[in-house]
């Protein structure tokens, strides 16, 4: 049977039609959808405390959301150029680990103690200066909840690895 | 031939024109649903994982950074938006110091994640779809803007980039799903409109081919043929129309049928009317022409006995030929022998010495000899008359092995000019159209061919190689007939 012209086109428009829709997803070139998105959070300042002249001084940095011991990583951070213009400094040269506990038979909503260690098995013999307890210390304390701090390796009168700190035993060094 | 109109027959045309137009539609119908879910489908998909990635870094990411804190923002980012199945998310620093590229390290990702990708998505969130072994993926890349940062040390509180590839693997899925209903669904149409097509041809050519069989019958001279008529189509008129037709023309035939009738039948009255005064005639002028022998208008006497004699032999053929218009003509069989037919046909006429016979003596042949008489004197008179001689008469049982006899009479004059050879057997065809007082009546070859024809056989006349007509006649034998 032969195929009449009009038909023949016909097909070939139909045929034309698949072609061009193809069948699945179809991998694309890279596409803009717009701008960046804006940074919106507004999370509260964390509150550090560094050395200033062999004295500690609170200084707020931003903070991140939902990470309210910020200010313990950051004291092992380099002071900002700003910082460092005023003559800021920090004693804390290794990173540390940080986590609050509340002890269990404390009632509901009570004080958390937060357990600080250095981070990573090599300054497992970590020995704190005075002031480098001190700052870590009152930025612990500086969170929201928390009442004292068992900090690793603090020079301690019983030679015991874990020693509990409190920035009240450093007020001599508060500014 | 039959086969070959089937295939490009009425039917055939009118299902594969219906069957292609419901194929173009319906394959049309799903190629555009196709691509509008596909749109729909790739859309909704895409906006998802985007706006996610919108929402995630709007809100995980602070408008101001501390410092070094990139690497806790990057995995509270990959966190968030790595968590959902078939995605996975990187953060990479923006490349602000030497060294940096902005692409994030191979395998952190599904797919891999080109320079030029990582360069767009500094200036805002891009997307792109990717195949990567055999499985599409979406890649979203982009930065946080808004952000402050600090002149001395940007690089210190710069939020990183963030790269997600989300699998479209579920998509893919969903489509071949659709693709198969689709197809189903199209077959499906195309059964149901060749179906419709059978169904709604039947209707048109039931009628289409009553009317061709009623045409044949027509042609065939069956001239009370008609068609039913029903229904108010086109083909409804077409049939009443052929009715119509096929009614003028069973009256117009049958009067020009009535009116030959009529006019033989004036020629047969005609003939017996002349008959009877004419044999008296004919018996007169005999005694005339034996009583003015010597007298001197004897010339005279002896024209008028030829011309009566001349009379009575036409009216002789008129009434043979009479007989034969009217279906009266009956064969009377009997066992001939044809050489003893053949001599005493040429004895009768005294033509003994002026045609030469050949043939077997012994072919006996069941035939009607009264006709055959006449078959063979009109032939050999008609090539006497009209050839030269010598006229030869040659026959014998058919070369074929048909049966009965065959005799060929031929001369040698100057044959059967081209336009006489299609009539020569016509009613009162003359070999000289101009002589009209010519010797023969013009019905001999006529009557010969009508005897031959009732005895089943047939009459030719043409040509011979080296000139001269040559007349064959074959007449089957009678036997099989009883």
């Amino acid at each position: 049977m032969s195929i009449g012209p009009p038909r023949r086109a016909l097909l070939a428009v139909a045929a034309a039609c698949a072609a061009a829709a193809g069948c699945g997803i179809r991998p694309t070139g890279i596409i803009a959808a717009g701008d960046a998105p804006a940074a919106g959070a507004h999370p509260a300042t964390v509150t550090v405390y560094l050395v200033h002249g062999g004295r500690l001084r609170p200084v707020p940095r931003p903070g991140l959301p939902d990470q309210p011991q910020l200010g313990l990583d950051q004291l092992s951070v380099p002071p900002t150029a700003r910082e460092r213009a005023m003559g800021l400094r920090t004693e804390v040269d290794v990173p540390l680990e940080a986590y609050s506990v509340v002890a269990a038979s404390a009632a509901p909503g009570g004080r958390a103690q937060m357990v600080v260690r250095p981070a990573g098995a090599r300054y497992r013999s970590k020995i704190w200066s005075r002031i480098a307890a001190a700052q870590i210390a009152c930025t612990a304390q500086a969170v929201p909840g928390v009442e004292g701090v068992n900090l690793w390796g603090a020079p301690n009168p019983d030679g015991a690895a874990w020693a509990a700190v409190t920035c009240g035993q450093f007020a001599d060094l508060l500014e | 031939m039959t086969r070959r109109r089937r295939l490009t027959g009425l039917r055939t045309r009118l299902a594969a024109a219906f069957t292609a137009v419901a194929l173009l539609a319906s394959v049309l119908a799903s190629g555009i649903s196709y691509v509008l879910m596909r749109r729909v489908m790739l859309q909704r998909a895409q906006d998802a994982v985007l706006t996610d990635v919108r929402t995630t870094l709007a809100q995980q990411v602070p408008v101001s950074l501390p410092p070094d804190a990139e690497r806790l923002v990057g995995a509270a980012l990959e966190e968030a938006l790595g968590s959902a199945p078939g995605r996975r998310a990187v953060a990479v620093p923006v490349p602000l110091l030497g060294g940096q590229t902005g692409v994030p390290p191979p395998g952190a990702l599904d797919v891999p994640v080109t320079r030029e990708f990582a360069r767009r998505a500094m200036r805002g969130v891009v997307f792109q779809r990717v195949y990567r072994n055999g499985t599409p993926y979406l890649l979203v890349g982009t930065r946080v803007s808004g952000y402050t940062t600090t002149v001395g040390e940007p690089w210190r509180t710069t939020p990183p980039m963030v790269f997600v590839s989300a699998s479209l693997r579920r998509e893919a899925a969903d489509l071949r799903l659709f693709t198969r209903a689709l197809l189903v669904a199209d077959a499906a149409a195309l059964a149901a409109a060749l179906g419709l097509a059978l169904l709604a041809t039947r209707g048109v050519l039931g009628p289409v081919r009553r009317l061709g069989a009623a045409a044949r019958a027509l042609g065939a001279g069956e001239l009370g043929t008609r068609v039913r008529v029903d229904g108010r189509d086109e083909l409804a008129d077409l049939a009443r129309t052929f009715n119509g037709t096929a009614a003028a023309l069973e009256r117009t035939v049958t009067e020009l049928r009535a009116m030959e009738a009529a006019s033989r039948r004036f020629v047969a009255d005609v003939s017996h009317e002349l008959r009877t005064p004419l044999t008296s005639m004919v018996a007169l002028t005999g005694v005339l022409t034996e009583e003015a022998g010597d007298a001197p208008d004897g010339a005279a006497a002896l024209l008028v006995a030829a011309e009566t004699r001349r009379l009575g032999a036409l009216v002789e053929n008129l009434i043979e030929i009479s007989r034969f218009d009217a279906g009266a003509a009956a064969l009377v069989l009997d066992e001939v022998n044809v050489a003893d037919a053949v001599h005493a046909t040429l004895e009768a006429r005294g033509w003994r010495d002026d045609v030469a016979v050949e043939g077997p003596a012994d072919l006996s042949v069941r035939l009607d000899p009264r006709r055959f008489d006449v078959v063979i004197a009109n032939l050999a008179g008609n090539a006497l008359k009209h050839g030269r001689p010598p006229v030869t008469l040659r026959f014998g049982p058919p070369a074929d092995g048909a049966g009965g006899v065959r005799a060929v009479v031929a001369d040698r004059g100057p044959g059967l000019p081209g336009d006489l050879a299609a009539v020569v057997f016509d009613r009162f065809t003359k070999a000289e159209a101009a002589r009209s007082r010519s010797e023969g009546s013009g019905l001999g070859l006529s009557i010969a061919r009508e005897n031959a024809v009732l005895h089943g056989g047939t009459l030719d006349a043409a040509n011979g190689p080296d000139g001269g007509a040559v007349f064959t006649l074959w007449l089957p034998d009678g036997k099989e007939d009883e």
